[in-house]
């Protein structure tokens, strides 16, 4: 028996459709889908790319006004610490008051400084807490000296100190007069000795960096 | 012979009309492949097309970013900025400590003359004796042969600016004169 095999219109036309459709699910699926699933990613990307570069154009026209906030900065820095000395060495703060005292002609009867700077903690005028100190530049040594001389000269002394040495502050003064003996034996004759009584802040400034290299 | 049967034109014509029902039911059933493979083909061009634009897109962008100038003038403003923070912070702490300092009084020379030339006006020498920044404390010592004097002394002084408060704890008579201990407290604007 012979089996033939005749397609009818129907199936023709189904067969038809069925490649039709076939084709467009495989350009779908292959192609048109890793292609779109491409266009996202790279829309992503663009996007953060977008971003970068905004963050980056930004600072970049930043630049010259972080230069020039720099600049400002720093010579306000240099304007504030001009009037301070800069850190020194107890031994070094010795040397500088003794020229200073002796230039004046007066007696050093004692002279005692901090070993080590602190950080600067100043309580303004009549108030209670200290100001900020956080990123201050400022250290202090104390200073305490007593000396001998004649009334006007001691008070011309630390007028000089109060008036002409901003990176001073005059703490205390006492001023004071004691009757004794000119060689101290108590058997030579006696006179008047004014002497005064000084406690000064010696403000300096550094940077921490400084500071550390002095402790 | 039959005369139609020898007509090869007719034939030819019949058989030209039979291709072309043929050709026709072809062209019928291939122009929806067609179409549809030329849909095909555009919609990948113009997929295509789109990533070619992102790619180039990305790829400037990128340039920018990747670009060591870009990546220097970056870093350059990111150290600024860390560094004028730190500045700014070391500006004001200083600024704020300068006022401390400034905020005290001067007890210098201007106003140990103010207080001097106060006390010529009714007949009274003043020596100095101290001064405490913590308290504002300036001492001296008033002395006059008339106790009036003092008392016309220390009222002149409780109306000068020079001075926040006077007080003072009596006075003493060594024979020729009238000692009085003056404690005041300094004005801030004190010899400024």
């Amino acid at each position: 028996m012979k089996m033939t095999f005749k397609l009818t219109k129907r199936d023709v036309f189904l067969i038809y459709v069925i490649i039709f459709v076939l084709v467009g699910f495989i350009f779908i699926r292959y192609f048109m889908t890793p292609m779109l699933d491409e266009i996202s990613a790279l829309d992503l990307e663009i996007d953060n790319a977008e971003v970068e570069q905004f963050d980056m154009q930004s600072k970049i026209a930043m630049l010259p006004a972080s230069r020039k906030t720099n600049e400002d900065l720093k010579k306000q820095l240099t304007e504030q610490m001009i009037e301070f000395y800069p850190l020194m060495e107890s031994y070094d703060i010795d040397k500088l008051f003794s020229s200073f005292l002796l230039e004046r002609g007066v007696l050093v009867t004692e002279f005692s400084v901090s070993a080590i700077p602190v950080k600067a903690a100043i309580v303004p005028y009549m108030a209670t807490e200290p100001t900020e100190t956080t990123g201050s530049s400022l250290y202090t040594s104390y200073i305490s000296i007593n000396i001998e001389g004649d009334y006007e000269t001691l008070l011309d002394l630390t007028s000089t100190l109060i008036d002409d040495y901003p990176s001073l502050c005059v703490t205390s003064y006492t001023i004071g007069r004691e009757i004794r003996s000119v060689d101290g034996s108590g058997n030579a004759p006696e006179e008047e000795y004014t002497t005064l009584s000084l406690g000064l802040d010696f403000y300096m400034t550094g940077t921490p960096e400084e500071y550390e290299a002095l402790k | 012979m039959n005369k139609k049967n020898v007509n090869f034109y007719l034939k030819f014509k019949q058989s030209q009309k039979k291709d072309n029902a043929v050709s026709a039911k072809y062209i019928k059933r291939i122009i929806p492949v067609a179409l549809l493979l030329l849909a095909c083909i555009l919609g990948f061009g113009y997929l295509q097309m789109n990533i070619n634009q992102r790619t180039d897109e990305l790829d400037i962008l990128i340039d920018y970013i990747e670009n060591q100038s870009n990546i220097d003038a970056c870093n350059e403003v990111d150290a600024l900025d860390a560094e004028n923070a730190f500045l700014s912070v070391a500006v004001a702490a200083n600024e704020g400590e300068i006022e401390a300092i400034k905020s005290y009084p001067k007890p210098n020379r201007t106003v140990i003359a103010e207080l001097i030339a106060l006390g010529s006006q009714h007949e009274v020498e003043i020596a100095v004796s101290g001064y405490s920044a913590l308290s504002g404390g300036f001492s001296f010592e008033a002395t006059s042969v008339e106790i009036m004097n003092i008392n016309r002394f220390i009222l002149t002084l409780q109306t000068t600016d020079l001075l926040y408060s006077v007080s003072y704890s009596g006075y003493t008579f060594n024979g020729e004169s009238y000692n009085v201990h003056v404690s005041c407290i300094l004005d801030g604007g004190a010899g400024k």
